[in-house]
């Protein structure tokens, strides 16, 4: 089943945002018994947050944004089956919240649903791993691992390596509960052939283009083709150059501004202590192993940002959904879920990441391993901060470490309420448990024995 | 690239002393902040500077936030220094950053631990870090009694604590490294500053492996990005100074104590034979998985079926080609979780650029003397290592360091494990997986062998910024500031 | 604690389960339980079939035993471009050029290319390490090893045992150079001098073929041969251990020893200056070890093929020969050798930026990185110190040639193979009428990198030479 995302935004009445964040820090600070909300009982959830975005320039909203196996339609039907009450208070918070109909599932799942804006861009990990496959495949390991443990006059491990597989498998085979891991689980369609569908799909432009070039400069076509081909060759070359002037121009433009930005950069980082909330954001942070990350960031102005911008993320979504579906974004492997949405209005982009590892590690990955597609994104965007000087769209921004660094600590939003439904587990965790339960009653060759083993 | 000023860099940051076998730390407190001043300027041309080769004795002197608001930095000049260097170690996330949780709490801590609010009296702070070497015990009495003679001298600093680490071994011990209290020999490895004329020497791998950028240990020169590391500056109209932070840097002082007694008993337990006898070679084994080096001082790597003193002091090793699983050396062994080196990642060799990004130059020196026959116990005496590093960047070195690579127990892939050395473990003991072929094994029962007892972050100026700190005019400086940070909201600029 | 993640799911009682035996100990009794199988077993072919896992590879490993074909190809450069940089590769050509390559240790490195290897199947050891007190210490300790007059000793021992080996093939005038002569001497010579047997000599062939293999010529990593050479270092290093082991008690308790390399290292252990721990007698004496049999098999085996394409020479070195004057058959074997040297090339690392040949018109910067290869047999052909290098002429001076290397990494074994080589020809070259095999047989065949036969026919004689 695919993993999917909704983002919901509803505006906050700006008499109740005080109230909102406080109902939302009560739940957020005991995420697993606060009397509201028990995302607990809500199956299918991997991550769950809500945060209020209100500082000031724009009418404050209620974030609400949840990662979970299967359509968002039924998710929200199911929550507001069994924690209507929960719903109901936060809402109520908000403008155009149909109080009169709140007793009416239908009605309330309308309202949610129309303000639904999902994800421009939305990475997962391990597409089709469903919560309880990830939750089963812990248990799994755990029994092995207990198994082995057990072994105390180490007999085991003196075995040759097929034979220690063999008793683990037969271990396993011997525990009813664990009757499911016996057949192998097969990966989504577009995890195992992402790469052939692209390049399927970028044979017909590829081939597209060479057959105007071949028109345009071969003696063969006609005149009449020949012209054509050239002029939508002019007309291509003409449209990149001018995006790619257009770029420059915007991009020295920042410079200039940004060296007569007041204070500097380095002032206003150093007020970093001051920040009540960005305190108390680094105050909840690693606490588990896992972290959540909301960044928002204003969308620099003009149409030909906001179009870049769009277009990027668009590539980002489609590598996302083709190649990089295998634990790892552009060599990142901290990543469980992320998303990038522009709010409506087009004015801003909130960033949403749930990660391994503390904030400082995550954003060493950013500029260690994947600085060029994170500029492009953020280099259309700006804050108090901001966004180091860019060229080219890709290089430099973020290989500016601690511009970079200020940039996104000051971008940040306090997530008041955030979910994991396994917050002990790495992304690599997962993939080791995955690849445990799949290998478990293979056939495998000595070698592939060996590296099984290894993952014990 | 501009080379290292080294007349300007404080020679804590491009040598250990390790000639120098006596060592006196002093905490000090500043009571009269003018008077203060006055002796930080004296001081100024006696620090010893990276180079200068000294041969009887040397000084170097850092200071803490609270240090140097107490001596008259603005707040916006304060805030000119990176957040944990503001913060200080023992801020609340910090504890959970750095481990200091449970029997690690700052609260327990012998100095270095912030003010409780009502608490009275309320404990000295730490303002200021004098650091005093010197080749012999007599000259160390001599330079001592100089010092904490002019020191109080007008009332300006008291001594709060003085961290007397063990005298370093003599010439006639075995390596030229010295050993610390689990008996491992310490300090072979150590990251050799571009600039600083030591990196000539060394050619190929070993050159890629050890020699780091300059701006990863001094401000003012490009890091490991090829960027400078932001520092701090002089703000104040008429006094503004871009260049304060310039050949400064921070220095990471643990005050680490660590139960030699528990270490051995622990060792002794897990590798018991069947009649329940001591196995001195498997405890000796297992003690190195622990580590990642034999007690000598050799690495896994090389020499993985027994301890051979001949590699003791070897350095020149990766772990992907050699041993990219930890059958060797352990994935989660001190020395593999400290410096992963080549092995984080599919590319060896951009594994470890990434890994030199995160490295320290370590300058511990260990304190308390050695316990006798740690299998009949502990004798009450506190012993362990007095840690202490340079980096120029403490979030993105010592504090990844001690949480992304030592703490976190996801490291490597593993699922539930901290460095064995270094960790606060859980109720009922942690754990420790040694890698192995066909299976690993597991050893559990590990307790917390090391305990926080202190520690700070302090700036370790430029010699030319000590001049600047003496300089600063004395109406700008509170004379009650003592043992107060000052406010945080007061100069709140506006936007 | 804040970072602890709550389930610990692995519970473990306090008293931890005994670990496991000793590694070491282990591999022993392993090893004890397979050896008295292991002489019953035939010479296991994997290395045959590692080489043919990769075109490319094997190609490469054709090539590196095809002198001719190198000499053809290196032939332009030597000519035109004696020092050619290609992408991250350099090659060198120049007799001159390579001598100051190899002979500038410092910039042009081993460790890089070595180092891991080495670590991984027998530890540290010279031929991995850097100039460095390490190195100098462990080579110079290997030095005080070879004693005055072990020549001697070695050349009467060779000439004993190859005169036995050849005599066993007397009846079947047919000899096998390499696994009926050179392997088994090589052994033996193992046994003798260096004091290392081995459990028996099937064993020990196949150990030092499968180990020499992973360690130097597996360039691609081949997995398989990769296995097979860590499986046969294991059971080395165990058996090894066992060995010094017992050889440092017969010392310590007064019993007569051997005089050999293994008791005169560990008795070098008793004076601190030249002690090596025990592990560090261990590696150097599995290093030099390695890397005898291979190399004097392959040596002999080259000699004798490239003395047999050529009638004249051949003629001669058989005269002298059968004159007993070995030092002849010397200069032969090695004039025959240069055409199909046993390492064409010799590589090194880039430490640091240098110039090579400065001065010269050749005079040519490198960057650190880079990989240089020290082209061994062109430099053999450069006509500037080989005088008309395509002619087979035996009046060359001696210490122009490359085969053992040059500066500090020369070969340690050069002693050993300077008299070993020319002996093990002479009892081939002493044969009557001797001639290669007949059709495909008589050509060398090779297990991957190492011949593994080449078949030479001869008279039977009703009473052998004594
Ligand atoms: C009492 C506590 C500690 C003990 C007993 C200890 C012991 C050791 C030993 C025996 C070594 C090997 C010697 C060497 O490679 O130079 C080592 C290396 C090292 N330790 Fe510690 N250590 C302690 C605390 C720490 C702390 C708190 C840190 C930093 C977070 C740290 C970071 C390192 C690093 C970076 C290395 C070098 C690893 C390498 O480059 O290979 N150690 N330590
Ligand atoms: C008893 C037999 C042999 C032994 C014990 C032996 C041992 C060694 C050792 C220990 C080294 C490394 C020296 C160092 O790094 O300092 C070495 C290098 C070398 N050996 Fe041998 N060897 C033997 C036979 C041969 C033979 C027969 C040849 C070729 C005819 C040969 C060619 C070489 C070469 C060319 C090097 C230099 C490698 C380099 O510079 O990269 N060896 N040998």
């Amino acid at each position: 089943m695919r993993q999917s995302a909704f983002t919901i935004l509803t505006h906050v009445k700006a008499e109740d945002v005080a109230d909102l964040e406080c109902l939302l820090t009560d739940i957020g600070d005991d995420i697993d018994e606060n009397p509201h909300l028990r995302f607990a009982d809500l199956d299918n959830l991997h991550y769950a947050s809500l945060f209020v975005v209100a500082d000031g320039t724009r009418d404050p909203y209620l974030v609400f944004e949840g990662t979970i196996d299967g359509r968002p339609h039924e998710f929200l039907d199911m929550l507001l089956e069994r924690a209507p009450a929960a719903v109901d208070k936060i809402y109520r918070h908000c403008v155009d919240y149909p109080v009169a109909g709140a007793q009416d599932r239908g009605v309330v799942l309308d309202y949610l649903e129309a303000h639904d804006i999902g994800a421009n861009t939305f990475y997962v990990a391990w597409p089709g791993w469903t919560v309880d496959d990830i939750r089963k495949e812990q248990e799994l390991r755990d029994h092995i691992e207990k198994f082995i443990d057990d072994q105390k006059d180490a007999d085991l491990r003196h075995q040759p390596p097929q034979t220690i597989r063999q008793r683990i498998a037969d271990h396993v085979r011997g525990e009813p509960t664990t009757t499911w891991a016996r057949t192998a689980r097969s990966r989504p369609f577009l995890v195992k052939n992402g790469k052939t569908v692209l390049r399927l799909g970028l044979a017909p432009p590829a081939f597209g283009f060479l057959w105007v070039l071949k028109a345009a400069f071969s003696g063969a076509s006609t005149r009449r083709r020949r012209f054509l081909a050239r002029a939508i060759l002019v007309s291509v070359l003409g449209f990149a150059g001018g995006a790619v002037r257009q770029l420059r121009k915007e991009e020295t433009d920042d410079e200039r501004r940004d060296r007569e930005r007041a204070p500097d950069w380095q002032t206003t980082y150093a007020r970093w202590t001051e920040e009540e909330e960005l305190l108390g954001i680094v105050r909840r942070e690693d606490v588990k192993v896992q972290n959540h990350m909301v960044s928002v960031t204003r969308i620099k102005d003009g149409r030909f940002r906001l179009l870049t911008l769009r277009l990027v993320l668009w590539v980002v979504n489609l590598i996302a959904r083709l190649t990089a579906n295998k634990g790892s974004l552009g060599g990142i492997s901290s990543i469980h879920f992320a998303r990038w949405v522009i709010t409506p209005g087009d004015k801003s982009l909130i960033f949403m990441s749930n990660f391994d590892g503390s904030w400082e590690s995550y954003l060493n990955d950013f500029i260690d391993l994947a600085a060029r597609g994170l500029t492009a994104v953020w280099t259309n965007t700006d804050n108090a901060v901001g966004f180091p000087r860019t060229k080219w769209l890709v290089t430099e921004g973020a290989r500016d470490e601690a511009r970079f660094k200020a940039y996104a600590r000051f971008s940040m939003v306090p997530t008041h309420t955030w979910y994991s439904a396994y917050p002990d587990l790495t992304v690599s965790n997962i993939d080791n448990n995955m690849r445990i339960r799949q290998d478990l009653f293979a056939s495998l060759d000595p070698a592939a024995t060996e590296a099984w083993l290894r993952r014990l | 690239m501009s080379a290292l000023e080294r007349h300007d860099v404080q020679g804590f940051v491009v040598s250990g002393y390790g000639k120098m076998r006596e060592a006196r730390y002093l905490l000090l407190g500043v009571r009269d902040p003018r008077e203060a001043r006055r002796w930080i300027g004296e001081l100024a041309g006696q620090v010893t500077a990276s180079d200068r080769a000294e041969e009887r004795r040397c000084v170097n002197v850092a200071f803490t936030c609270e240090g140097l608001a107490t001596l008259g930095l603005d707040r916006a000049e304060i805030s000119t220094f990176p957040p944990p260097f503001q913060e200080g170690m023992t801020a609340e996330h910090r504890q959970r950053i750095l481990g200091d949780t449970g029997a690690n709490h700052p609260e327990y801590w012998l100095w270095g631990r912030p003010v409780k609010s009502g608490e009275k009296p309320p404990p000295s702070q730490v303002h200021v870090l004098l650091l005093l070497f010197a080749r012999d015990e007599d000259t160390m009495a001599e330079v001592e009694g100089v010092h904490t003679q002019s020191l109080a001298a007008g009332g300006a600093l008291e001594v709060i604590r003085s961290l007397k680490p063990e005298p370093l071994p003599g010439r006639q011990s075995v390596g030229k490294f010295g050993v610390e209290h689990f008996g491992f020999a310490d300090g072979m490895s150590q990251p050799v500053v571009k600039g600083s004329g030591q990196e000539d020497k060394l050619g190929g791998d070993d050159a890629r492996r050890t020699v780091i950028e300059a701006g990863e240990f001094v401000l003012g020169y490009p890091n490991g990005y090829g960027k400078l590391t932001p520092w701090p500056r002089l703000t104040v109209p008429g006094r503004a100074d871009e260049s304060f932070g310039r050949n400064g840097t921070y220095l990471v002082v643990r005050h680490l104590a660590q139960d030699v007694a528990a270490f051995c008993r622990f060792l002794d337990n897990s590798t018991k034979g069947p009649n329940g006898e001591s196995d001195q070679e498997q405890a000796e084994w297992l003690a190195a998985k622990l580590v990642g080096r034999w007690r000598s001082g050799a690495p896994l790597v090389r020499s993985h079926h027994r301890d051979d003193p001949d590699l003791g002091s070897d350095n020149s090793f990766g772990f992907a080609a050699v041993d990219p699983y930890g059958e060797r050396c352990p994935l989660g062994a001190h020395i593999r979780r400290s410096n992963p080196r080549d092995s984080l990642g599919s590319d060896p060799y951009k594994a470890l650029e990434l890994a030199n990004l995160h490295r320290l130059v370590r300058r511990g020196r260990v304190y308390g003397s050695e316990l006798k026959n740690p299998l009949d116990g502990d004798d009450g005496h506190e012993r362990g290592l007095l840690f202490m590093c340079v980096n120029a960047n403490i979030e993105r070195q010592f504090e990844f360091v001690q949480h992304t690579w030592c703490n976190n127990p996801k490291f490597a892939g593993l699922y539930d494990e901290q460095d064995p050395l270094l960790a606060n473990q859980p109720e009922g003991g942690g754990s420790f997986t040694v890698q192995d072929a066909p299976i690993r094994e597991r050893v559990g029962g590990l307790s917390s062998f090391v305990t926080v007892r202190g520690g700070a972050y302090f700036f370790l100026p430029g010699v030319r910024a000590l001049r600047l700190l003496a300089a600063l005019e004395g109406e700008r400086a509170r004379a009650d500031g003592a043992a107060r940070r000052v406010p945080k909201r007061e100069t709140k600029a506006a936007p | 604690m804040a970072l602890r993640t709550g389930s610990r799911t692995m519970v473990l009682d306090g008293a931890n389960a005994r670990l496991r035996a000793d590694r070491r100990q282990r591999q022993a009794r392993d090893f004890l339980a397979r050896s008295s199988t292991a002489a019953a077993l035939p010479l296991p072919t994997v290395t045959g079939k590692a080489a043919r896992t990769g075109l490319l590879k094997g190609a490469t490993v054709k090539l590196a035993n095809n002198g001719p074909l190198i000499r053809k190809l290196t032939w332009p450069l030597l000519r035109f471009k004696p020092i050619l940089s290609v992408g991250k590769l350099v090659f060198v050509t120049r007799h001159e050029d390579v001598c100051e390559l190899l002979a500038r240790d410092e910039d042009f490195t081993v460790a890089e290319g070595n180092a891991a290897t080495m670590d991984r199947v027998n530890g540290p050891f010279i031929l991995g390490m850097d100039r460095s007190p390490q190195y100098l210490r462990e080579r110079s300790i290997l030095q005080r090893c070879i004693h005055e007059g072990d020549a001697d000793r070695i050349r009467a021992f060779v000439a004993a045992t190859a005169a036995e080996l050849v005599e066993r093939r007397q009846g079947s005038g047919r000899l096998d150079v390499v696994q009926d002569l050179a392997r088994p001497a090589a052994v033996r010579l193992l046994a003798s001098y260096f004091g290392v047997p081995g459990p028996d000599e099937p064993t020990m062939m196949r150990w030092m073929r499968t180990i020499f293999h992973e360690t130097f010529l597996n360039v691609g990593g081949d997995p398989q041969v990769r296995r097979a050479g860590e499986a046969s270092a294991a059971e080395f290093h165990a058996y090894a251990d066992h060995l010094i082991g017992s050889r440092r008690s017969q010392i310590e308790l007064g019993e007569p020893t051997p005089d050999d390399f293994l008791t005169r290292l560990v008795r070098l252990q008793r004076d601190p200056e030249t002690r090596l721990s025990d592990e560090g007698v261990r590696r150097n004496l599995g290093g030099v070890v390695v890397g005898a049999v291979e190399t004097t098999s392959k040596a002999t085996a080259h000699a004798i093929d490239e003395l047999l394409r050529r009638g004249d020479a051949l003629r001669r070195a058989q005269r002298a020969a059968s004159a007993d004057d070995v030092d002849e058959v010397g200069r032969y074997a090695f004039e025959a050798l240069r055409f199909n040297p046993i390492n064409p090339v010799l590589s090194r690392h880039v430490a640091r930026a240098t110039v090579l040949a400065a001065g010269t018109r050749r005079e040519h910067c490198i960057p650190p990185g880079r990989t240089v290869y020290a082209g061994v047999l062109p430099a053999m052909f450069d006509p500037s110190v080989f005088d008309r290098p395509g002619e087979f002429r035996v009046d060359r001076p001696a210490t122009a040639y490359l085969h053992f290397g040059h500066g500090l990494h020369t070969c340690f074994g050069r002693y050993v193979n300077l008299v070993q080589v020319p002996e093990l020809a002479a009892a081939v070259l002493r044969l009557k009428n001797l001639r290669r095999a007949p059709g495909a047989e008589g050509t060398i065949v090779y297990d991957g990198p190492f011949p593994d036969r080449l078949l030479v026919d001869f008279d039977t004689v009703e009473e052998g030479r004594a």
